[in-house]
């Protein structure tokens, strides 16, 4: 265990992973990744949901290997350098919930909020109506965690429940390698795999778990948050992670120019839809979301590699929701809102006030 | 002394729970509460509390760390 100061607590060390999430996910677009979508931790975690079988979407199917990369990752840094710490027990139900209602509110945006910057980078400006989504979310649930919001204290658990969720990313991993994709088909075994639409375009293999492992590493030393940038500033007035998400569009925006992947407006943006109401509305479901659980997706994958069961079971939430979500009709596409979508969001975003009233605890 | 125990929470509760005392303390007169414990068993925490501290003018001191469980003493500069 190495313990000491931790660099990648510093300034400078958010700023360092937040250009490396944004050149590794411009990257990553440019070896094969869907447009504004070289790192996206709910569509991956949905096309994980369809690789799996759980929804039968035929577009959006593949075990994409950077969810698998930013959980070990994460896992590897908090055993090296002493953060790993089995720990669960804080409303579980609920916290699977959230992540349902996350993914079901990112996916009518399509995009988590590392993708709704990764789309802003690209030029995608339906993302700018997303993020103020995303803000206005996160601003309600600050109301709430003022007003004494809280979902309880988990509690120590034996190390093997901290294993767990990292080992069911070696054994998805296990499962791609004995049935790796066959050209054209789309199956191989017991998983599917998309020939056409966002699932079937990826890098490879290796690239996009390297890729994961590394930005899990630096992610879980730094504590990158997407939704704690903007919680910390609307609660603290605290700017620290906030720098990081900056310096993640700035990366992903000077390395899509440099790509020839930056092209601006509004209309024909890939895996995106133009609809002013449901970006916003999907977003501010999901900011909700994200605050009340105390995570962006992208940390919660980063804390369940520590040993949080409890962002665990909001990341298997996630994979639930989105398999719902598809199979529901709820999810958006290419044209705008999916025939269920509105219905959804208003329906979760009651659920959301529901649990952010009910959790209320008087100090 | 003023003790605070975050154990078993996540932030941001742990650095509210910290930015309420650090502002009740700093409100009472004569300066007789300038010292604040807290524990806290997440390393997040105790840099979060750090940055917390630092932006209200108190100095975050590790008293003692024991595993993950950490005894932080914040003091007013």
């Amino acid at each position: 265990m190495i313990q000491g100061k931790n660099v990648f607590a510093s300034t400078g060390g958010i700023v360092l992973v937040g250009l490396v999430i944004g050149l590794i996910a411009s990257m990553l677009q440019h070896f094969g990744n869907p447009g504004n979508m070289g790192i996206c931790v709910a569509c991956f975690e949905r096309d994980i949901a369809g690789a799996i079988g759980l929804h039968r979407a035929a577009i959006v199917q593949y075990l994409r290997p950077e969810i698998i990369g930013l959980v070990l990752g994460a896992f590897a840094a908090s055993i090296i350098f002493g953060d790993f710490r089995p720990r669960g027990g804080s409303a579980p139900v609920q916290r699977f919930i959230l992540g349902m209602l996350a993914v079901i509110g990112a996916l009518v945006f399509l995009g988590c909020p590392w993708r709704a910057l990764l789309r802003l980078a690209g030029g995608d400006w339906n993302a700018i109506v997303g993020l103020v989504g995303l803000g206005c979310g996160i601003f309600v649930g600050t109301l709430f965690l003022r007003n004494g919001f809280s979902l309880g204290s988990s509690s120590r658990q034996n190390a093997f429940t901290g294993y767990i969720f990292p080992l069911v990313m070696v054994g998805l991993l296990i499962l791609y390698l004995m049935f790796p994709q066959a050209e054209g088909q789309p199956q191989s075994g017991v998983l599917f795999y998309s020939v056409s639409g966002p699932g079937s375009m990826h890098a490879p293999l290796l690239l996009s778990l390297g890729c994961g492992l590394l930005i899990g590493f630096l992610a879980q030393r730094s504590r990158f948050c997407t939704m704690g940038a903007l919680r910390d500033l609307f609660l603290f007035r605290q700017l620290h992670l906030m720098f990081g998400v900056v310096a993640l569009v700035a990366a992903a925006f000077a390395a899509n120019l440099y790509f020839g992947q930056f092209n601006p407006g509004f209309l024909n943006q890939p895996v995106a839809h133009n609809d002013w109401l449901w970006n916003f509305s999907g977003m501010l479901m999901a900011g909700l979301a994200f605050a009340l659980a105390g995570g962006c997706p992208g940390r919660q994958l980063f804390m369940s590699g520590e040993g949080d069961s409890d962002a665990a079971i909001f990341a298997l939430g996630m994979i639930a929701g989105a398999a719902v979500s598809h199979n529901f009709g709820l999810a958006s596409s290419g044209a705008g809102a999916g025939p269920n979508g509105p219905l959804a969001v208003g329906i979760g975003l009651a659920i959301l006030l529901v649990i952010g009233f009910a959790n209320r605890q008087k100090a | 002394m003023n003790t605070i125990d975050a154990k078993g929470l996540s932030c941001p509760q742990p650095m509210l729970m910290a930015k309420k005392a650090m502002q009740a303390a700093s409100a009472m007169p004569g300066g007789q509460e300038n010292k604040i414990k807290v524990l806290v068993d997440c390393a997040a925490s105790v840099e979060n509390i750090g940055r917390a501290a630092k932006q209200l003018g108190w100095e975050l001191t590790v008293l003692s760390r024991q595993g993950d469980e950490a005894e932080l003493e914040l003091s007013k500069k």
